[in-house]
């Protein structure tokens, strides 16, 4: 499957009366996404705010972060597909991003998880989004809205939003055009002999209410273990949906931009063959864990990898379900590498993972979820602070005198990202 | 009611349903006749210490002690689906991780604000509901 991703920068957003992308500009008319938005019962009201890098804001509590991409074509394939748009097999064709663009959904749906994004300051050098222009969606639910009836509707106007800002972009020139092709099996070893190949495991969160992750609209948790085209994903295949700990969940935008398939396509054809991709759940019940670990045993088995690389999504009981794809992998005769965060407690000195086994023997961390840090106050909140208390990784009065929070990195969204996506590093 | 969900916990019981041990009122009615329930007005910690000594018994887990995406200390609830089998055999492998998890809820807090007390007991029961119907 080949598939051109033509990137269109964007160093601002200005609200205004009309919709365009124009000289790098995105300007967005309230109304239009207003109308998109309050078609939805479940949405008393909506309103929106804008927040650029570098400016004294703090967003929170966030949901979901989400790119706006677009289809351009003649077909009838549309991002998210078989959650927003018709459900035909995307990652093949043409794309175009908004890069620098972002949604930002955020309302309190259960009263914590949903976390902070800080533009400037010390929170901003733990999140990604710090560096995007955020067009940031408040929500209001209807009175007595159930709490998954309202995250169903936030995460269907975050898409449909970003589906409608993606749109402006299809007739604009990108400022660069990268193409993502992957080459059936046979073709592969025929093209590159002697570079071993390299499969990719990702583990999807799945474990329930406001914990699920969608696939072409299936509900993750609901499927076997399976097989994806990398390109797929970045045309929107999978959706997040889920409300974990901030620091480690996989936001949609971070499976748009998912780090391993970006640098996995870098050295295709170099140093190693992108041979593959498995997708996996992390459900609740050991039975599930189990069938789903064998199953991602056997397909990397199957497929005749001579590695791969699993990330995982979330911690405590997903680390029994990264331990037992690992291992079982490894039984295989396929070596891995895992890519992790810890939980080590904020002095750094308590057993990182909930889980362990000796199969595990390289593994990449995205950092200590624990680390306590302090947020110094911002001139403007987007969305409100009364929760950062029960945010996870907040804790009671850690709002000082000084107007600055004390939160350990959990609380900060995508700081100690599974994928490799957080800003911390050894490097 | 209350007398309907005792002579349902009871049959369950004398049938040999798998068991929950939770301390989250919204598990013990969803799942009466479901499981047999065993229900305790006590903390997450002493919820796990409990599956913990069920499973020295020999019981299986069929949940994750650790399911949800909270950290330890953030829901004062906590709801384990076991075995209804105890052969007198503790597994080594769910031991192991019943311990991590009992461990890990040492020091966490017990005192929780009212106001989200019934998110947290939902966000709970949504985490075994979906699976209820799957065996080991």
């Amino acid at each position: 499957m080949k598939l051109e991703v033509g990137y269109i920068n964007i160093t601002d957003i200005q609200i205004g009366n009309d919709c365009k992308v124009e000289n790098g500009i995105l300007h967005v008319c309230e109304k239009c996404l207003k109308d998109l938005i309050l078609s939805d019962a479940r949405i008393a009201d909506v309103s929106f705010d804008v927040a650029r890098p570098g400016e004294s804001v703090r967003i929170t509590p966030v949901k979901d972060v989400i790119e706006p991409r677009t289809k351009v074509g003649t077909d009838e394939t549309g991002v998210f597909p078989g959650i927003l748009n018709k459900v035909k097999t995307v990652g093949e064709g043409r794309t175009h991003v908004l890069k620098g663009a972002a949604v930002v959904t955020c309302g309190q749906i259960v009263g914590f998880q949903e976390g902070i994004i800080d533009m400037c300051g010390e929170g901003a050098k733990y999140t990604p989004f710090s560096e995007t222009n955020n067009l940031v969606i408040l929500f209001t639910p209807k009175e007595g809205t159930e709490p998954h009836a309202y995250e169903q509707a936030l995460r269907m106007a975050g898409l449909k939003v970003a589906d409608f800002l993606g749109a402006l972009g299809k007739e604009v020139t990108p400022d660069e055009v990268k193409t993502y092709e992957t080459l059936p099996i046979m073709e592969q070893k025929a093209k590159y002999p002697d570079l071993p190949r390299i499969g990719y495991v990702q583990m999807l969160q799945t474990q329930g209410l406001l914990h699920d992750t969608y696939v072409y609209g299936v509900d993750m948790k609901e499927s076997l273990t399976t097989m994806i085209n990398p390109t797929e994903i970045l045309d929107g295949a999978i959706v997040s949906g889920n409300c974990v700990s901030a620091c480690d969940k996989n936001t949609t935008y971070h499976h748009q931009n998912n780090p391993v398939i970006h640098d996995m396509f870098e050295e295709n054809g170099k140093s190693l063959i992108f041979a593959g991709m498995i997708i996996t759940n992390e459900n609740v019940f050991l039975m599930d864990k189990e069938r789903s670990s064998d199953w991602t045993a056997k397909l990397c088995k199957m497929m005749g990898f001579d590695g791969v690389i699993v990330t995982q999504e979330g911690f405590g009981n997903p680390d029994t379900d990264l331990m037992m794809n690992c291992k079982k992998i490894e039984a295989v005769g396929v070596p891995t590498v895992i890519v992790t965060d810890e939980y080590a407690g904020r002095d750094g000195t308590s057993q990182s993972l909930a889980d362990v086994d000796p199969a595990a023997n390289a593994v990449v961390t995205g950092g200590n979820a624990n680390e306590v840090v302090t947020l110094p106050k911002l001139d403007k909140v987007i969305g409100t602070l009364q929760y950062v208390d029960v945010i996870a990784g907040g804790f009671e009065n850690n709002i000082q005198p000084d107007g600055s929070i004390v939160v350990e990195l959990q609380a900060i969204i995508g700081a100690t990202n599974e994928m490799g996506f957080n800003k911390m590093s050894a490097r | 009611m209350k007398n309907l969900l005792a002579f349902q916990n009871r049959v369950c019981y004398i049938i040999g349903m798998d068991i929950l041990i939770t301390n989250n009122p919204l598990c013990r009615d969803h799942f009466a006749g479901v499981y047999y329930v065993e229900f305790a007005d006590v903390s997450a910690h002493v919820i796990l210490q409990q599956v913990r000594d069920k499973v020295h018994l020999g019981h299986g887990i069929l949940s994750h002690p650790r399911a949800g995406g909270l950290p330890p200390g953030t829901s004062p609830y906590k709801s384990v689906v076991l075995s209804e089998v105890a052969d007198g055999v503790p597994n080594p492998q769910l031991l192991e991780i019943v311990e991590n998890a009992v461990k890990a809820y040492e020091k966490a807090r017990t005192e929780f604000p009212e106001k989200h007390l019934e998110h947290f007991s939902k966000l709970d029961l949504s985490l075994l509901a979906p699976n209820a119907h799957k065996k080991h």
